[in-house]
């Protein structure tokens, strides 16, 4: 396969089938990327320039929260569209939505659908404009400035939804923090950090790349560190994660603190990265020269917006599934 | 439009007549009772006088529409109607719940009218367990022989029954759209405490969880 989209031939034609165009084209999703797909992407992305790209991305986030703390949405509901707002800009680039706050917005509200938290989308909006204008002249729901947002809004979503391949699969670290913290018998405090730390995972691209449950375990392994706790007798395989990805969830939560302290959760608690480099440093020695692993992974391209127009396109979750059900036709 | 005594609980019996389980219906009813608070006295009078004399479907719609009256009372900041329900939350469920027949049907949602009253803190815990206990009293003696439906008594017309299942499924939608709102204060803190008291412990379950989640992660190397 080699490209995200691929092309099945397919017998029928429109004028044969009274039900119309077979698919022509079937678009799988994917979960979780590798490393290499990511950096593959990341680099066929015309962006503006790296750190602006960078910033861009954490006032979206700002949105994100911002908005959902005021409808008081649960957390789950924000690390969705975080989660989706990134992997949206991976597969399109910012010179084609150079709105990067009407994508947070369009995120928040998949994610408010997806995570059964449901809002209006104008509620969102006229949401998001009060905490842009705190003091401003009062807004209402069928105000045009609102209506004119919602409408550009509604075909955004579409093509959020289109990157994401109608995956509403979205699992989260936050039950697994507790389910761990108690099987290990941690302090409250330990868990309640590392519950603030999984909301700092929502701002790296982790959560493409490592499942829940690694992610909850890296967590709690900062938290321990940080609060000093003994935290040695968590063993991975004891929670069904390789090694590897263990440490790799670590040690990108520790470059990321190193590199963006002021713009996370910690930053309240913790203002000097000190502490998160001689994590590092320590992580480092045990481990020796590490490289994150380097399995390719099929060659993934961006989004072809035009695809709907060439023909119907099929989403679909997994080849098993569609593999079946060509079968029984 | 000043109103006086008498003209505001005229029209406000008629708002709260015209109660149904929409939350437009109670929203009226609610902004007409904070323009004129300085009737709130008489105006909650109404209120307690209307649950002795209405059906027992209407009593679930005024009690539903006092969750309402609360909320917008306590974002206005005008909090007398908030005192007065507190202090006389043991008598409206008593009118809610009468000792009588066909009362049990009113029990469960009552029940849940309570819940919401204390997750969107609205009334203390200390509340919320004396009326909890005074309810789950009501409903041991309703549950009873004696105050079953009756075929040779009169009960609920087959028009009431209709349209309070109607209420009862538009109330139940109403609940899927606000059950998992975060009630105020910091949020983080809440829903961590939340997770730390309501979190199965690690089992089985979540064990196959991991191992598939591990097999869609393993196929992205494919």
């Amino acid at each position: 396969m080699s490209a995200n989209a691929s092309t099945t031939p397919r017998s029928g034609s429109p004028a044969s089938n009274p039900q119309g165009p077979l698919p022509a084209i079937i678009q799988l999703s994917r979960p979780y990327l590798t490393p290499n797909q990511i950096s593959a992407l990341e680099q066929q992305v015309a962006h503006i320039n790296g750190s602006r790209d960078q910033q861009l991305k954490f006032q979206a986030f700002s949105v994100i929260l911002a908005t959902g703390s005021y409808l008081r949405f649960p957390i789950r509901t924000m690390g969705t569209a975080m989660i989706i707002f990134q992997r949206f800009y991976l597969f399109n680039s910012m010179q084609d939505f150079p709105s990067t706050s009407d994508t947070a917005l369009a995120c928040l509200f998949v994610a408010s659908k997806t995570e059964d938290t449901l809002k209006k989308l104008k509620e969102i909006l006229v949401a998001s404009y009060y905490i842009k204008r705190p003091s401003g002249p009062d807004i209402s729901m069928d105000s045009p400035v609102i209506e004119d947002q919602r409408r550009r809004l509604i075909s955004l979503e579409r093509h959020v939804l289109e990157t994401i391949s109608f995956d509403f699969r979205v699992k989260h670290p936050q039950p697994y923090i507790i389910k761990f913290a108690k099987r290990l018998r941690y302090p409250v405090s330990l868990a309640e950090t590392a519950w603030q730390i999984a909301l700092d995972s929502y701002r790296t691209i982790l959560p493409l790349k490592s499942t829940p449950h690694a992610i909850a375990l890296g967590c709690l392994y900062i938290a321990g560190s940080l609060i000093e706790v003994d935290i040695s007798d968590a063993k991975p395989d004891q929670f069904c994660v390789q090694p590897r990805e263990f440490e790799n969830v670590v040690l990108e939560m520790l470059e990321f603190y190193i590199d963006w302290l002021p713009q996370t959760t910690l930053f309240a608690r913790y203002t000097d990265p000190a502490k998160f480099m001689s994590m590092r440093i320590d992580l480092n020695k045990r481990l020796g020269k590490y490289t994150e692993q380097c399995v390719p992974g099929a060659h993934l391209q961006l989004r072809d917006y035009s695809m709907s127009d060439k023909g119907t396109v099929r989403y679909v979750l997994n080849w098993e599934r569609e593999r079946i059900e060509r079968e029984s036709y | 439009m000043p109103l006086d005594a008498f003209e505001a609980r005229l029209t406000f019996i008629e708002y709260l007549r015209r109660l149904n389980a929409s939350i437009q219906s109670a929203t009226k009813c609610a902004q007409f009772a904070l323009r004129y608070q300085d009737l709130s006295e008489d105006l909650y009078s109404c209120i307690l006088e209307e649950l002795d004399k209405t059906s027992l479907n209407a009593r679930i719609n005024i009690l539903y529409f006092l969750e309402t009256l609360c909320e917008n009372s306590i974002r206005t900041g005008f909090e007398d109607y908030v005192d007065m329900v507190t202090r006389d939350l043991s008598e409206i469920l008593d009118k809610v719940v009468p000792p009588a027949q066909g009362a049990l049907a009113n029990v469960a949602l009552a029940r849940k009218a309570l819940d919401n009253l204390k997750r969107k803190s609205i009334i203390t815990s200390e509340n919320y367990e004396s009326a909890e206990a005074m309810l789950s009293e009501r409903e041991k003696l309703v549950s009873q022989e004696e105050f079953q439906m009756k075929k040779e008594l009169p009960s609920f017309s087959k028009e009431e029954i209709l349209r309070r299942m109607e209420e009862d499924r538009e109330r139940h939608k109403r609940m899927r759209e606000n059950i998992w709102v975060i009630p105020p204060g910091d949020a983080m803190q809440i829903e961590f405490e939340n997770a730390w008291e309501t979190t199965s412990s690690l089992d089985e379950d979540d064990y196959d969880m991991m191992r598939e989640e591990n097999a869609i992660l393993e196929q992205a190397s494919r």
